[in-house]
């Protein structure tokens, strides 16, 4: 078993650690991030945040504020109170149980000037400890027990724990179990409990090669490795962890330190600062200091070698074994030592361009040796930066022409000076091509190169409407570009004839002055008769408004027209009345009979029901009141005519006789 | 009532509480924790967060026919299959079925998430591409220029969706997207700048690239016709906990330096408006009535004047308040709008006021507000015109006078000459004796 690890680990020494060594280690800024958030936990709402915020603080080595500012609703109103973190842990706990104990008495002992009321929790403490309890209680009880300055049966402990851990075999418990048998007295048989580290490594998951974690629980996995070093120290034997594998707990908990709340802070915390001191193995942390770019005004590497909390290792001689240049595996250095930093005992330097690298992507390797040798270091070599250089560019010998496509004239070729813009402005149309040929120079060797952006920019200058072209390099690095208006008027510039500005955008990652240069101004000219200048209409804009446009009404002829036919149509009745008047008309045969008079008046009624009708009475009413009125003047009016007959009858019959 | 009155309240069947179920897809559970300032912002205001890896075999968004989820987040870009039986007709299913979706893509962009973008008119490039800009990169870039400073002046300016505070730079590493421009419905919501392109990294650029310039999409978003909310992000970094807080510097000379990035404003002003918190609308009660009256009548006469009101409320922190704007628009239509005016707010309700036109015939009264930002309101009540009685007319007419005129006098000469014709009594004794 114990020669099989170490051949285990010996294999790991060799193979894996060739090339593993944390990527990243917790800056200074990161750090300040890590404080600003348990600082923000104030003012505190429960006893566990300020227990990790007050812990998180103190790893840190920062000030831990002595009052915060409690919001109180009192029976009025709300006011403020200041209080201290001592009496807001001392009112925050609950003294019947182990687990507020725990918090409370951890935090406590972190402010150091704070004392629980040791006699009540020892009874809640003491009691706790009895068969069938499990580890989680355990672990809350000897842990607060041990922060308390109280005893604790060791023995008994390893009992309960041992017959707990029957039933309980979770990665938490066995944890726990590491953190309770570290705090016992060292007599204690917790070899069990030390030898189950590797079982529980083995329970790790390996993500990508490069983290280790448990179930992708931060606190968890921070959990373990804090108590796995815990056991390891107390036990004064190196804990069933390989190297290899330590660094990938340490890149699993860096690769989490951009969280945010005071829990998940104090796990990152908490498990950096065991792997960045303990006494078995430290990562060596080799990590870019300097920007990755390297060039002329900046030619220096610059290192960090630290422990994964950015702190300092001791004297070491870092070196750069090799530096090869991505593209072609080019080797340009190696062997080579870094200067220390004189100021900041962390720093080395490497001046990269005494090589005289050319412009590229660099990858260099490094590797540590401690000046005092120290076999807590691991990760000491393969160790890998990536740097860049990079070079100024110009662009050199652009040419710009306008060409007839059938060549009948000879193209007009303007010459531009790089950063200056053609006096004049260039005007083409459909009938030809615009040609632009240009290159680019690397300033470091004057040497012709290719840039990844090699742009043609032509922007309207009325609607703002961009067209980009990429402009080709041929085998000599010669850029050439060439358009042909006509073609393109359709597809690329919607037929918009007008000026356009035409830029050049050169970039690339290894180009540090890449730029934008307005060449020329254009005035293209497209055929017209494939302007289309449809409009998309906006789906989001309020639309036009409309007024119904009313009928105009018919013109009317004049009122006095009108006035004269009316006259004249009124003018019979008039010669009517007054021919009968000379006639002498008269009524003189009126019988005075009922129904004589009822005919004359329905006969009126009827006449003016009409008028009604024709004013302001629909048909049915009107029909309603015709049947009405029709009927009584038929009766009458057949009596009346009746009784006419009669009389004229007798009158006949009288003249005869 | 008579008449038929229709009324289509779309905005009314949109789901509307704050907060809601959220199904949030990721590529591994440690997305969770990287991005864990975005998940808490949204489980603050209420949404019933579920996390499952894309992988998940129990993934499935309908049971029994109905939707399990309101919105579904998916931050796993590199997923190349999504388990159970989610696929991306079971996405388009859901947003058909009015369910809003947030997607955030990478460089390792997945097929299934490429697809479902496609489904809904965006196209993003290749695997392995990322959005380049040489002249616009921060100062913390890894070499490639692809963490992208994005200008808060590429934003789009609809407030509803990018929110109001914008003066930080938004940071940005990840891959590029088009629009597809026969589809008007997709929003252009960040941009790159005129010197940004997608591309592989590490490649010449041997063909035309991509995307290029302005046309570079970095965050797009989609409104369905059904007010269903898409929004895709080239960057699944955008929402991280790390870009939220990172100080943002362009790596050019004198390049103005901000402490923090536009990034968390950003993201949570587009989490509220793709889970429908922000610029949600509905309408409420239809009144209209002849002017000076107060019920509908069955049915109007032409050339009548008529008051339409409408009461319209937006959600504003899960309540409904009335809603303001000046540009809400009435249309009297038959087929064609006969009638279009802008309606004035009054007391927490729109009004117009207006004369029917002199066309009889069924007419909807239709308010169809369709802004960016917002949901659709679209509002019809129909109504009938029936032209004018015969009692409606004009009764006299001057230049008809000779008409009345003459009808009179026939009924005045009937009446009289009846009387004479036969109680006339000529004086024939004198002659006879």
């Amino acid at each position: 078993m114990t020669r099989g690890t170490t051949l285990l680990v010996f294999f790991a020494l060799t193979v894996v650690g060739q090339a593993l060594t944390p990527t990243t280690v917790l800056t200074g800024v990161d750090q300040a991030r890590l404080k600003a958030v348990f600082e923000n936990a104030r003012p505190f709402t429960d006893l566990a945040s300020a227990h990790y915020s007050i812990l998180g603080l103190k790893l840190l080595g920062a000030q831990i504020p002595n009052t915060q500012m409690v919001r109180v609703e009192g029976e009025c109103c709300q006011y403020e109170r200041v209080e201290d973190n001592c009496n807001y842990v001392k009112s925050a706990v609950d003294y019947q149980s182990p687990e507020s104990l725990y918090y409370a008495s951890s935090a406590t002992k972190a402010l150091g000037n704070c004392q629980l009321s040791s006699s009540s929790a020892q009874n809640t403490l003491q009691a706790a400890i009895k068969d069938g309890v499990d580890v989680p209680t355990l672990f809350f009880v000897v842990s607060a027990l041990i922060n308390l300055g109280l005893p604790v049966n060791s023995n008994e402990v390893v009992n309960a724990l041992t017959e707990a851990l029957k039933t309980d075999d979770s990665i938490l418990s066995g944890s726990m179990a590491l953190h309770i048998a570290a705090q016992l007295s060292k007599d204690a048989d917790v070899k069990v409990i030390f030898e189950s580290i590797e079982d529980l490594v083995a329970q790790a998951d390996e993500v990508g090669e490069k983290y280790l974690q448990f179930e992708g629980d931060l606190g968890l996995t921070s959990f373990f490795v804090v108590g796995a070093y815990r056991l390891a120290g107390h036990q004064n034997k190196a804990p069933l962890i390989m190297e290899d594998q330590s660094v990938k707990f340490a890149n699993y908990l860096l690769s989490r330190k951009h969280v945010q709340s005071p829990k998940n802070a104090y796990d990152v915390v908490a498990g950096l600062s065991t792997l960045a001191n303990n006494k078995y193995h430290i990562p060596v942390c080799i990590t870019r200091q300097s920007s990755m770019t390297v060039s002329s005004v900046q030619s220096k590497v610059q290192v960090r070698v630290s422990n994964v909390m950015s702190g300092a290792l001791g004297k070491l001689t870092v070196k750069a074994d090799s530096a090869e240049r991505k593209e072609d595996g080019a080797v340009v250095l190696s062997n080579s030592a870094l200067a220390a930093n004189p100021r900041d005992n962390t720093l080395y330097e490497l001046d990269f361009l005494k090589t005289k690298a050319g412009r590229g992507f660099y990858t260099i390797e490094f590797s540590v040796t401690a000046d005092k040798p120290d076999s807590r270091l691991i990760g000491l070599s393969g160790a890998q930066v990536e740097v860049k250089v990079v070079t100024t560019v110009s662009v050199e010998e652009v040419e710009l022409a306008l060409e007839d496509k059938d060549q009948s004239t000879p193209p007009r070729v303007t010459k531009v000076q790089y950063p200056q813009k053609t006096g004049s402005n260039l005007a083409g149309d459909h009938h030809q091509n615009l040609v632009m040929k240009f290159l680019l120079k690397d300033k470091a060797d004057n040497s012709a190169m290719e840039a990844h952006q090699a742009f043609v920019r032509l922007t309207n200058k009325r609607t703002k409407q961009e067209v980009i072209f990429v402009a080709e390099a041929d085998d000599d690095h010669l850029y050439k570009f060439e358009l042909d208006i006509g073609a393109s008027a359709k597809e690329h510039f919607n037929s918009l004839s007008g000026l356009y500005a035409m830029d050049l955008v050169v970039g690339d990652a290894l180009i540090q002055n890449p730029f934008a240069w307005n060449v020329a101004d254009l005035q293209l000219k497209f055929p017209e008769d494939s302007a289309t200048s449809e409009e998309k209409p906006n789906l989001y804009q309020p639309r036009e408004e409309i007024q119904h446009m009313f009928r105009e009404p018919e013109k009317r002829p004049p009122a006095t027209v009108s006035t004269t036919f009316t006259a004249l149509v009124l003018l019979p009745v008039l010669i009517l009345l007054g021919l009968w008047i000379k006639l002498g008309v008269n009524i003189a045969n009126f019988p005075l009979s009922l129904s004589a008079i009822s005919f004359h008046i329905g006969l009126g009624s009827i006449l003016v029901l009409y008028y009604l009708f024709f004013v302001q009475l629909n048909m049915f009413d009107t029909l309603k009141y015709l049947a009405i009125l029709g009927t009584l003047t038929f009766l009458a009016g057949n009596r009346l005519l009746g009784s006419i007959a009669n009389k004229r009858k007798q009158l006949l019959r009288s003249r005869l006789r | 009532m008579a008449s038929r009155v229709l009324i289509v309240l779309l905005a009314a069947l949109v789901g509307v509480h704050a907060g809601g179920r959220t199904l949030v897809l990721l590529d591994n559970l440690a997305i969770k924790e990287s991005h864990s300032v975005f998940f808490k912002s949204l489980a603050d205001r209420g949404f019933d967060l579920t996390f499952k890896t894309a992988d998940d075999s129990s993934l499935a968004l309908i049971k029994y026919g109905e939707f399990l989820f309101e919105h579904l987040i998916i931050f796993a870009p590199s997923v190349e299959e999504f388990g159970g039986n989610l696929d991306t007709s079971a996405l388009t299913e859901f947003i058909d079925g009015g369910g809003n979706i947030l997607v955030a893509a990478s460089s390792e962009i997945g097929e299934p998430i490429r697809e479902l973008a496609s489904e809904c008119g965006v196209e993003f490039d290749e695997e392995k591409t990322a959005v380049i800009d040489h002249l616009n990169y921060d100062l913390a870039d890894e070499g490639q220029h692809t963490l992208i400073v994005a200008d808060p002046e590429n934003l789009i300016d609809v407030k509803n969706i990018v929110g109001t505070k914008r003066d930080a730079p938004i940071l940005f590493r990840g891959v590029g997207m088009v629009a597809d421009t026969d589809n008007p419905l997709v929003l252009d919501v960040l941009t790159g700048s005129s010197t940004s392109y997608s591309f592989y990294p590490d490649e010449k650029v041997s063909e035309y690239p991509h995307a290029v310039g302005k046309n570079t999409l970095l965050v797009a978003a989609l409104q369905a016709r059904n007010n269903a909310r898409v929004v895709f992000t080239g960057s699944l970094e955008l929402f991280s906990d790390q870009f939220f807080t990172a100080a943002v510097q362009k790596a050019i000379a004198g390049a103005q330096k901000h402490d923090k990035s536009g990034n968390e404003a950003f993201a949570l002003a587009l989490s509220r408006w793709v889970f429908k918190e922000e610029g949600v609308l509905r309408g409420g009660v239809v009144k209209h009535h002849r002017k000076g009256e107060q019920e509908p009548p069955t049915a109007y006469t032409v050339m009548e004047e008529v008051v339409y009101s409408i009461v319209i409320e937006q959600l504003v922190n899960g309540k409904w308040v009335p809603f303001d704007a000046n540009d809400v628009q009435l249309e009297f239509v038959r087929i064609d709008p006969f009638v279009r005016t802008t309606m004035q707010r009054k007391g927490g309700k729109f009004v117009a006021e207006f004369k029917l036109p002199d066309v009889y015939g069924v007419f909807q009264y239709r308010v169809d507000y369709n802004r960016l930002g917002y949901t659709h309101l679209f509002s019809t009540t129909q109504v009938s015109v029936r032209p004018f009685t015969h009692t409606q007319y004009e009764r006299f007419i001057a230049a008809a006078y000779p008409y009345y005129a003459s009808a009179f006098s026939m009924m005045f000469g009937l009446f009289v000459f009846s009387l004479v014709f036969l109680h006339h009594r000529e004086d024939t004794k004198e002659k006879t004796e």
